[in-house]
């Protein structure tokens, strides 16, 4: 992108941002404000505003904000075989019907897995595409991935067992 | 919904996430406002940038200008010497000068050969012009003086019809050597100015 961005564009970057915000937050507020956080300071870096740039600045804020060894612990990469690179499973998912119900299933997802999940399934990221943005090993991110779609899995099977005796 | 993969589901969950249109405003509006304020900042630094290489240019121009005066003002004195016409016109008026003031003589003498005894500063030995020789002057008496800072003898002479005349001998030098034999008339007064051997001349007339 360069200087003369238009309105629309900048409109539907803060989109983006504020989705990759909420990935991590999994709330609107503090997304708004990580977002509000991370503008400015892209702004006052004079450059073209860059989405990969906005990323790293609403990544760098959230773990800031929020003890780093808190919410992000480490985790083995023991499974990340399992996953194929930039092949999110596509079973087909019959437990849920509303977006409440995904809601509940990203709560139980720790941030960095529901940023992993969101760059690849709502960004379209390659592994590698987020190894890069986020710092880690491609098979960290593979792990995470997977981690993330288990749990939800998991989640899912378990409210439909309570819901269908 | 329910053919739908997981990954869609998700992507469907947050492609309906989006800010307020309130907020989405307000965070437009800051962009605005920062890029002007940028804009503003830019151009101000773009003025004192100007200002800066303005004074620059200008304290480089009085520089220049100050080294070629002092360039100009050497060429005029060292590189650029008067002409042997200019040197002869200001000796000219240095015994035009001479001439005019009519000092009393500090040697009274009628005979050369007295002066040249007397006048033992001189670098140079008095002469008898053989330009002067049939003119019949009578020598009054004679005095020091300088021309062109080296030291000359002034020497009183009167004619046959008693006109007054002041004759300048000194040391040919090197700026001396050079001019011609010529005469002027510097303040109505006649000069004439000649070599003889290793002397330089001028006669001054105050008759005409």
């Amino acid at each position: 992108m360069t200087q003369q961005q238009s309105s629309a564009d900048l409109a539907e970057l803060l989109q983006q941002g504020f989705r990759y915000a909420l990935s991590f937050t999994h709330e609107r507020a503090s997304a708004e404000d990580i977002l509000q956080d991370a503008w400015l300071s892209v702004l006052n870096a004079k450059g073209p505003i860059e989405k990969a740039y906005l990323f790293t600045s609403i990544r760098s804020r959230f773990f800031n904000q929020n003890k780093r060894e808190k919410l992000v612990p480490m985790i083995p990469i023991d499974d990340h075989a399992e996953y194929v690179d930039n092949q999110i499973e596509e079973h087909s998912i019959n437990f849920f019907s509303d977006s409440a119900e995904i809601e509940q299933a990203l709560k139980c997802l720790r941030p960095i897995e529901r940023e992993a999940f969101f760059l690849a399934a709502v960004e379209g990221y390659t592994a590698q595409e987020i190894a890069d943005l986020t710092s880690q090993p491609r098979g960290t991110v593979l792990s995470l991935i997977h981690r993330a779609r288990k749990k939800m899995q998991s989640y899912f099977k378990t409210t439909s067992s309570e819901v269908l005796p | 919904m329910k053919d739908k993969s997981l990954s869609n589901h998700v992507k469907d969950y947050y492609q309906v996430q989006k800010l307020t249109p309130e907020k989405l405003e307000n965070l437009l509006a800051q962009t605005s406002e920062r890029r002007s304020a940028q804009a503003e900042t830019e151009t101000h630094s773009q003025v004192v940038t100007i200002k800066r290489k303005w004074f620059l240019q200008r304290n480089y121009a009085i520089a220049a200008s100050v080294l070629f005066c002092f360039i100009a003002m050497y060429q005029f004195i060292y590189v650029n010497p008067l002409s042997p016409e200019q040197i002869g016109l200001r000796v000219a008026q240095e015994i035009a000068l001479n001439h005019n003031k009519q000092l009393a003589v500090e040697f009274v003498g009628n005979n050369l050969t007295y002066l040249r005894n007397e006048m033992h500063k001189l670098d140079f030995s008095l002469v008898a012009s053989k330009k002067m020789a049939q003119a019949n002057f009578t020598i009054a008496g004679a005095r020091y003086c300088s021309i062109q800072g080296q030291l000359a003898a002034q020497i009183k002479l009167i004619d046959k019809q008693g006109r007054r005349y002041t004759l300048y001998q000194t040391h040919l030098s090197d700026t001396l050597q050079s001019l011609p034999a010529t005469e002027y008339i510097v303040n109505g007064v006649p000069i004439e100015q000649w070599r003889e051997q290793d002397v330089f001349f001028g006669l001054a007339n105050t008759a005409s």
